[in-house]
């Protein structure tokens, strides 16, 4: 599901990546109008068989003289091949020129498992919450103290204050803000974060060396988002864990799903929704961090 | 960076919708190389743009695709 089309995604037995609308071709339809009154009225569908591009193949089901397959085409011309790179497929319009990107530069990345949120938590609020430069102090470390990160690194600066000042600007792939705060003598411990159109954010939670990772906060509908993590495996593992090495609460990437249903919103639901407060712990959440939540579905982990 | 976004947002699909045209992205998806996001310590006498350009020249990028971004002096 992608801004409210219902698409089917397939390799054929070449290996090559598929994507058409799942209603059925207009040609089709017009076909199966005409079959039902003429001879065959019961034109079975689902013995149709589709290649990438769309043609129709086979009609097993149709006698020879009656085959009309040349004539249909499902609406898959308008998607380029698409192409599997570490790890999700890409597919791109094939209205606009053909480019040479190759995708985020994510050699050796990482896809996180994707996650189905729904209503309360729409790409926009999504791509908002990491559009705060704040929040990450209060509501994921609020608990954590500066003498509980790894002293060695600049992770204790972004837990030492939480009030940070910000800037932020208009770019050419979207927007950007750094938020930062006095660090050092004479030195400001910055942290920087994009929206890149049309959905994907660089989030700040990482050393910038090698802060290769993205989120994309897919449109499924009005109400509904998948959201993707991606991120290189070698990079630094930014503020997450305690100095101990035990992970701050509510940071753990430790995600439960409820089981898939066949609909089209059914696979990556994550247990913890809306319906159920999002397993709210109260008493986490007074004495431990200022979620309450106890696992993340939008972090990033090695 | 809320109301810029929904700003930029909105601008975008408006100037869609009239003019037919997209955000240069969608044409020259080059345009994102020149984004990172991330922490990092820098003088606080560089101006904030000044300092991301100039962390930039120094990222990791293990595909090579990470745009450095010219300094405002140069």
């Amino acid at each position: 599901m992608l801004l409210g089309e219902q698409l089917i995604a397939f390799r054929d037995t070449d290996g090559r990546v598929g994507i058409m609308e799942q209603s059925l071709p207009a040609s089709l339809r017009l076909a199966v109008l005409r079959t039902q009154r003429g001879r065959r009225p019961a034109l079975r569908l689902s013995r149709l068989e589709f290649d990438v591009e769309g043609n129709c193949l086979d009609m097993p089901n149709v006698p020879p003289a009656q085959d009309f397959k040349a004539r249909i085409k499902a609406k898959a011309t308008r998607w380029s091949s698409a192409q599997a790179s570490s790890g999700p497929t890409w597919a791109r319009a094939r209205k606009r020129r053909r480019c040479q990107h190759r995708g985020p530069d994510v050699a050796g990345a990482r896809a996180l498992p994707p996650a189905c949120t729904s209503a309360s938590a729409t790409g926009s609020s999504r791509s908002k919450a990491t559009s705060t430069p704040s929040h990450f102090g209060f509501l994921h470390v609020g608990g954590v103290k500066t003498e509980d990160v790894d002293p060695e690194t600049i992770n204790k600066w972004a837990v030492g204050d939480r009030a940070p000042d910000y800037k932020s600007t208009e770019t050419e792939w979207g927007t950007m803000y750094a938020a930062y705060r006095p660090a050092e003598p004479h030195t400001y411990y910055y942290r920087f974060a994009h929206f890149l159109f049309p959905f994907i954010t660089l989030t700040p939670n990482g050393f910038f060396e090698d802060q290769v990772a993205c989120t994309l906060n897919v449109p499924m509908d009005d109400t509904h988002t998948m959201t993707y993590n991606l991120t290189w495996k070698k990079k630094t593992r930014p503020l997450e864990t305690l100095k101990n090495g035990e992970w701050i609460p509510g940071l753990e990437p430790k995600v439960e799903y409820l089981p898939d249903t066949n609909d089209w919103y059914g696979r990556h639901r994550l247990a913890a929704r809306r319906e159920n407060d999002y397993l709210i712990d109260r008493d986490m959440q007074k004495n431990v961090n200022y979620t309450g939540i106890r696992a993340s579905a939008g972090r990033t982990r090695r | 960076m809320i109301a810029i976004t929904r700003k930029r947002l909105l601008e975008a699909a408006q100037t869609l919708m009239k003019d037919g045209k997209v955000p240069a992205s969608v044409d020259n998806p080059d345009i994102y190389r020149g984004a990172r996001g991330g922490a990092f310590i820098a003088s606080a006498k560089l101006d904030w743009l000044d300092a991301y350009a100039e962390k930039l020249q120094t990222a990791l990028s293990p595909l090579g695709l990470l745009n450095r971004l010219p300094m405002a002096a140069e």
